[in-house]
C-alpha cells in the first residue's frame, strides 16, 4: 500500500488543501479522512448526513466501496467530498 | 552666468544614441536583454518620457525627501508608538517591512537593466533615477524596520524573507523574477512600472500613508510618502514604452504582457493589502473595504489608463472583478491558520463590531464567512488547540505561489486547474494563473512550491517543525494571533440576527 497525494475540497468549504490517502483506502474512508482537514476546523458537523467523493466537476458519486488503487487517480487528483442529495456545485 | 532651461537642453543632453564603432547594436543591445519585441532604436527614439528631471534637481529633491523621512522618525522615536499601537497595525508594519524591502532591492535591478539595455534614451534617463529611487526605498525600509527589531525579531523578516524558503517568500520571488529580473528591458517596463507600480503599488501606497497618519504612525507616513513620491515618477517609463510599442505594430504582444503582470500583481496584492484593510487594521480607522479601494482605486485608474493607450481590458476582467468579493476573505481565513508559517502575527478581525462591518461591506459576510469563524471561535472557547491549526498543507499555485480560495457555503465553489507537462502536474488557483503557464510552459516548469518540496522529500523531517525551519521560522518569528484569541471569547448574537436583512443580497454576490 503507498500513499497518494490528493488535491481536495470539501463542500461549503473555500479552500483546496493536500490529503494524502492510502491507495488501498476506499471511498468511504477517503471522505472521512478528507473531512478530518475542514469538519470540526471550520466546518460544523453534519453527522446525520453522508459523505460522498466524486471527480472534481463530475456528477457522478463513485462507488462507497471502491478502492483508491482502483480508481486510476494519479497524484495531484483533485476530488471534491460532498454531503449525498447535496445540491450540484456553482462552478468557479 | 544666464543658464538654458531645462526644456531647451534636455532632449540633447539625455539623447545618448551614440553610433557605435567597436561593436554592433545588436551586441549593445541584444534581444533578450533590450528588446522581446524587436524594435530597432530608430523606432524607440520616438519614446517620450513623461517626467522630466535633470540630475541636479533630483538630488535636491531626494536629498529634501531623505531629511523630511528621518527627522521625522527621529522627532517621534521617543513617542514610543510601536509600543501603542493596536496589535492589528504592528502586523501590518510587520508584514509590510517583510514583503517590500527586499522586492524594492530587486526593482533596483530591474531599473538599472532598463538604464542599461533600455534602447530608448529616455528610458535609459528615466530609468538611472528610478534605479537610485529603488535603492533608497530598499535602505530607508530597512532602517525603519530595524528601529525596533530588539522589540521583536519578526521585524528581522525585512532582511530574510527573500532569501529564505518561506512559502511566502516562494510566492514573492517567483512574481518578482519573473516581471523584473526574468525578463528584457522593454517587457519588464511594461510588466513592473506599468503593470505593479502604476496598477497596484504607488495607489497602495498612498492610501497606506493616510492610513498610517489616520492611525497616528506619523512616522510611517511619512516614510511610505517619501517613496510613493519617487514611485509615481518612476512608474510613467511603462506607459511611454506602450505607446511606442503600440505605434510600431506590437499591440497584441504588449497586451499580453500586461494581462500576464496584472494578474500576476493581483495575486499578490490581495493576498496582503486585502486582509491588512478588512481585518487587521483597527474598526475605529477603517474608512473604506479593500473591495471599495480596489474598484475606486485600481480598477478606475486601469481602466482609464489601458483606455488611453488604447489597450483592452484583459480577457480574464469580469473574473477578476468578481475576485473583488472573495479572496481576501478566503485569503485571511487561510492566512490566520497558517500564521505559525508567518513573520506577522494576523488577527482575527472578527468581534461582533467587526462582523457587522463586514456584513455592511460585503453582503452575505456572516453567513459565508462568519460561520466558519463561528467553528474556530467555539474550538477557541473550548481549548481544542489541535483544531486551530492545520494538520495538513493547503495546495499551492505553481505561478502565484498562493493557495486555493473560493466562496464557502456554495457547494464546491473553489476549483482546481492543472496543467500535466513533463514529468509532473502542475497546480494552479485560477484560470488566468493556468493560462500564463500555458503561454509558456518552458519558462515555468521546474518551479516547486512547498507543497511540491514536501511530496518530493526535500523537507526533512517532514513534520510541521521541520517544515517551520526549512521556512526559516524559528521560536519567536512564528505568527500567532494578534490578538491572543480575545475576538473568539467575544459573545455573538445568533447567527439568524447577524445576517437578518442580508439574505437577498448575499445571493447576489
Amino acid at each position: 500500500m503507498q500513499t497518494l497525494p490528493l488535491v481536495c475540497s470539501f463542500e461549503d468549504g473555500c479552500i483546496l488543501t493536500l490529503v494524502p490517502v492510502d491507495t488501498g483506502a476506499t471511498m468511504d474512508e477517503v471522505a472521512r479522512n478528507v473531512a478530518e482537514h475542514f469538519v470540526g476546523r471550520m466546518l460544523p458537523p453534519q453527522p446525520s448526513k453522508v459523505m460522498r467523493v466524486r471527480l472534481q466537476g463530475g456528477s457522478a458519486f463513485l462507488p462507497r466501496q471502491l478502492r483508491v488503487e482502483e480508481a486510476g487517480w494519479q497524484p495531484l487528483t483533485t476530488i471534491e467530498i460532498a454531503y449525498e442529495n447535496a445540491a450540484p456545485a456553482a462552478n468557479a | 552666468m544666464a543658464t538654458l532651461n531645462r526644456a531647451d537642453w534636455y532632449d540633447i543632453a539625455r539623447d545618448t544614441n551614440w553610433t557605435p564603432r567597436y561593436a554592433s547594436v545588436e551586441e549593445i543591445f541584444p534581444d533578450e536583454m533590450s528588446d522581446a519585441f524587436g524594435l530597432t532604436v530608430e523606432q524607440w527614439e520616438a519614446y517620450d518620457e513623461p517626467f522630466k528631471i535633470s540630475y541636479r534637481e533630483y538630488v535636491a529633491v531626494q536629498s529634501k525627501k531623505d531629511a523630511d523621512a528621518y527627522s521625522v522618525k527621529a522627532a517621534l522615536a521617543r513617542a514610543n508608538f510601536f509600543d501603542k499601537a493596536a496589535p492589528g497595525w504592528i502586523s501590518i508594519l510587520k508584514m509590510h517591512y517583510g514583503a517590500i524591502c527586499l522586492a524594492e532591492y530587486i526593482a533596483v535591478l530591474g531599473e538599472a537593466k532598463m538604464a542599461r539595455f533600455g534602447k530608448a534614451p529616455g528610458m535609459r534617463n528615466m530609468a538611472t533615477f528610478g534605479s537610485l529611487d529603488e535603492m533608497r526605498h530598499t535602505q530607508i525600509q530597512l532602517y525603519f524596520a530595524h528601529e525596533n527589531i530588539h522589540k521583536s525579531r519578526q521585524l528581522d523578516w525585512g532582511l530574510k524573507t527573500y532569501h529564505t524558503q518561506n512559502w511566502a517568500g516562494i510566492a514573492g520571488r517567483a512574481m518578482l523574477d519573473d516581471v523584473i529580473l526574468g525578463r528584457d528591458a522593454a517587457t519588464m517596463s511594461i510588466m513592473l512600472t506599468f503593470a505593479l507600480e502604476q496598477g497596484f503599488t504607488n495607489l497602495q501606497f498612498l492610501g497606506l500613508a493616510a492610513d498610517a497618519a489616520k492611525m497616528g504612525d506619523y512616522s510611517f507616513s511619512n516614510l511610505i510618502s517619501s517613496v510613493q513620491t519617487d514611485e509615481a515618477r518612476h512608474a510613467q517609463i511603462g506607459t511611454a514604452a506602450l505607446k511606442v510599442l503600440i505605434a510600431n505594430g506590437k499591440k497584441a504582444q504588449a497586451q499580453q504582457a500586461v494581462e500576464i503582470a496584472f494578474w500576476r500583481n493581483w495575486r499578490l496584492f490581495f493576498s496582503l493589502t486585502g486582509p491588512a484593510i478588512d481585518y487587521l487594521t483597527p474598526l475605529e480607522h477603517r474608512h473604506q473595504s479593500f473591495k471599495e479601494f480596489v474598484h475606486e482605486f485600481i480598477v478606475a485608474q486601469f481602466e482609464r489608463a489601458i483606455e488611453d493607450l488604447g489597450l483592452d481590458r484583459p480577457w480574464y476582467w469580469d473574473f477578476f472583478l468578481d475576485t473583488t468579493n472573495y479572496y481576501q476573505h478566503s485569503g485571511h481565513l487561510e492566512l490566520w491558520f497558517l500564521r505559525q508559517t508567518l513573520w506577522w502575527n494576523p488577527a482575527g478581525g472578527v468581534t461582533p463590531a467587526e462582523r457587522a462591518w463586514l456584513e455592511e461591506k460585503y453582503p452575505g459576510w456572516n453567513q459565508r464567512w462568519g460561520r466558519l469563524w463561528d467553528v474556530i471561535a467555539d474550538n477557541v472557547q473550548h481549548g481544542r488547540q489541535d483544531k486551530l491549526f492545520p494538520a495538513t498543507v493547503p495546495m499551492l499555485c505553481n505561478i502565484c505561489g498562493l493557495s486555493i480560495g473560493g466562496i464557502p457555503g456554495q457547494g464546491h465553489h473553489v476549483k482546481g486547474h492543472w496543467t500535466d507537462y513533463g514529468e509532473r502536474r502542475y497546480y494552479f488557483c485560477s484560470a488566468p494563473c493556468k493560462w500564463i503557464f500555458d503561454i509558456e510552459q518552458q519558462r515555468y516548469a521546474g518551479h516547486k512550491s512547498i507543497v511540491d518540496r514536501l511530496l518530493a522529500g526535500d523537507i526533512q523531517p517532514g513534520t510541521i517543525d521541520g517544515t517551520l525551519e526549512y521556512m526559516g521560522l524559528f521560536p519567536g518569528e512564528r505568527g500567532d494571533d494578534a490578538d491572543d484569541y480575545a475576538w473568539a471569547r467575544s459573545a455573538l448574537p445568533p447567527m439568524n440576527d447577524r445576517s437578518a436583512g442580508h439574505a437577498d443580497a448575499a445571493a447576489g454576490l
